[in-house]
């Protein structure tokens, strides 16, 4: 249903270009629900806009790609044929509910504005309809509560708002980017299942955008790894979680908190910066950082390389070198640890 | 919201009896006697001791205070020296053309900084913007009487399309109204449109960023409509505190439009009861301008809860 072909999106600063998304390449089938996991200024929300051309250009640029949706390239498509796909097949919802409602216009006046910018709908059935999407989204009251303001409202359910708009008009692909990283634990557990029964119920494809690889545990069946504007692993979530092929992604997820843990396992923080993407490091973007990096990291810039049915990484080990390393290393470390 | 209506209301009782206390002692503070002042230097001292006993100078100034705010509440700004009428019958006699003008100006004001503000930020990223903002600065710096002769000598004299002067009321025909007011009332609207524009287009401009906006964008929304319906609205509410102080301010009387162009307003008055040391008159219509300020700020107050739902006041 999408398919983004060697993507570039680069952004023009006073200090260079900085290459926000870096040749990527990936498709998502309809009613798929996939991750896109990265740190922060990994180029994983330049990437969620470009699929929505709702980059502001300037300064974005895009020097290369294809974004099919349906057969057709979003990047060279018109203004006026993209609004007929935005928020009527594709839709988006974004981090911080809290400022991304406008303050000034009754909830009712939102989410009318996107049923009735797609649909040829009166007022009354538009009405209506939102009513139903409030219902639908778990909002108590929507007759009354349509009519009140943003900030009447908690995050959580401003939240929830946000989804029926972007739910407004069936779309095909919702992109969620940070959904939940504005709210507290107990509302993003809510939100999370929100969208998991939205996909179960309407087949909805949903992109899922987050630095928190526990809401890709959560809800993904496919999770894309990224770093420095590129995918750097991508597989099933099974593959990512238990049969991680590269060091980002493994030291990733060693800087996550575990529930399951014994509680005694410790968290190992990637020590660095994330790289300048203007002027990025020679051969590998993560050898600065990696910790089984050799002289071949500081020349070769890997690509991505089969290592399962599906699971590509991108490293200059193969997985029997990289288990090899990683085993040693845990090793050095438990004796750390009791010594 | 009546509540805090009656509220403010409330609280206008001591800023305009602050006022009343500075407009009363404009005679006390002025050097010489007020009566001496208003005769002149050769009046006989009978003349003069009956003047203060008109205006009853002749009483302590504490005494004098309470009697004149006494008359004020009851509606009697006292009489014009000048023309023995009512204070009050002459003010509103004069409120007619200054109305007509403000109102003018103010049309004109929001029917060119409205869109021009729409249009600049919607080609926010080309020459258009550093171009109106020097168009905006030249606006706000050109001086309102040299700017108003150009127009008289250009529209008036040289190809005369309008009046050079004079003022016919709304009664005697909106054509006629039109014609007489338009030069002083562009004149006006000249130098606060580049004002008004500017705080739209900034406003504008912050909005057009904000998280909410790409929200607008993301339901498909037309760019246009984005710009007129959301960060429109947005961006009003900051500019409606401006044009509040420029309604008030032309409300007030624009002594020099009125004087060029000879219309027989507020400010006007002000200049000739000035001229003729007509006290009661001066006094009169400096807390007739004090208090169009209070009010409008006050009504704008109120306009912001409908602007901004997120101003509740009770």
């Amino acid at each position: 249903m999408l398919e983004v072909k060697n993507l570039k999106a680069y952004i023009d600063v006073d200090a260079g270009v900085v290459k926000a998304v870096d040749d990527v390449s990936f498709s998502i089938k309809a009613g798929e629900t996939v991750g896109i996991v990265g740190e922060s200024g990994s180029g994983k929300s330049v990437l969620a806009l470009s699929l929505m051309q709702l980059n502001p250009k300037p300064p974005v640029f895009y020097p290369q790609g294809e974004i099919l949706f349906e057969g057709q390239n979003l990047l060279t498509m018109k203004e006026s044929e993209l609004r007929k796909i935005r928020g009527n097949k594709i839709s988006m919802i974004f981090q911080d509910p809290m400022s991304s409602l406008n303050p000034i216009f009754r909830i009712e006046k939102q989410l009318i504005e996107a049923i009735r910018t797609h649909q040829d709908l009166s007022r009354k059935d538009a009405e209506r309809k939102a009513i139903e999407l409030l219902t639908d989204v778990g909002i108590p009251d929507p007759e009354r509560r349509m009519r009140d303001y943003p900030h009447q409202f908690s995050g959580g359910m401003r939240q929830r708002v946000m989804i029926a708009i972007a739910l407004a008009c069936r779309p095909k692909l919702l992109i969620a980017d940070e959904p939940t990283t504005a709210l507290d634990v107990t509302i993003q557990a809510q939100i999370l299942e929100l969208l998991a029964s939205i996909q179960k119920k309407y087949g909805t494809a949903i992109i899922i955008i987050t630095h928190d690889l526990g809401v890709v545990a959560k809800l993904a069946d496919r999770v894309m790894v990224m770093y420095s504007g590129r995918i750097v692993e991508e597989g099933s979530t099974a593959d990512i979680f238990y049969r991680t092929s590269m060091p980002y992604t493994w030291s990733l997820l060693r800087s996550m908190p575990n529930i399951g843990s014994a509680g005694n396992e410790r968290l190992v923080p990637i020590q660095g910066q994330p790289p300048n993407l203007i002027t990025p490091p020679k051969g590998c973007n993560f050898n600065p950082r990696c910790l089984f990096a050799g002289p071949e990291c500081l020349e070769v810039d890997p690509v991505l390389a089969e290592r399962g049915n599906g699971h590509l990484a991108a490293c200059v080990l193969s997985q029997r070198e990289f288990n090899e390393r990683k085993r040693q290393l845990e090793a050095v470390e438990r004796e750390g640890v009791r010594g | 919201m009546i509540k805090y209506t009656l509220r403010r209301l409330f609280s206008l009782i001591p800023v305009m009896f602050i006022v009343s206390i500075i407009v009363f002692m404009i005679v006390h503070l002025t050097p010489g006697n007020p009566a001496t002042l208003i005769l002149g230097e050769e009046s006989t001292k009978e003349s003069v001791a009956q003047l203060e006993k008109q205006l009853g100078l002749d009483k302590p100034l504490l005494v004098q205070f309470f009697y004149w705010l006494k008359n004020i509440l009851m509606g009697d700004f006292g009489q014009s020296v000048y023309s023995s009428e009512p204070v009050l019958r002459i003010i509103l006699n004069h409120i007619g053309p200054t109305f007509s003008l403000t109102i003018f100006a103010l049309i004109l004001i929001l029917l060119i900084a409205i869109p021009t503000a729409i249009f600049v930020v919607w080609k926010r990223n080309s020459l258009l913007d550093p171009l109106f903002i020097s168009v905006t600065l030249l606006g706000v710096s050109i001086p309102e009487f040299w700017f108003a002769i150009l127009l008289v000598l250009g529209f008036a004299v040289t190809f005369p399309i309008f009046p050079v002067a004079g003022y016919a009321a709304f009664g005697d025909g909106v054509l006629n109204w039109i014609y007489h007011l338009f030069l002083p009332a562009f004149v006006l609207a000249a130098v606060e449109i580049g004002l008004v524009a500017r705080m739209l287009r900034d406003g504008m401009l912050e909005a057009v960023n904000q998280d909410y906006i790409r929200t607008a964008r993301a339901k498909g929304v037309k760019e246009s409509i984005v710009l007129m319906k959301h960060v429109f609205s947005n961006a009003l509410i900051p500019t409606t505190t401006v044009i509040a102080t420029i309604v008030a301010g032309l409300m007030g009387g624009t002594v020099i439009i009125e004087t060029i162009f000879t219309i027989p307003g507020i400010g006007q008055l002000l200049i000739d009861s000035i001229y003729r040391r007509d006290y009661p008159v001066i006094q009169g219509v400096i807390l007739f301008i004090a208090a169009i300020y209070v009010l409008v700020n006050l009504f704008v107050d109120l306009l912001y809860t409908f602007l901004d739902p997120r101003i509740r006041y009770d």
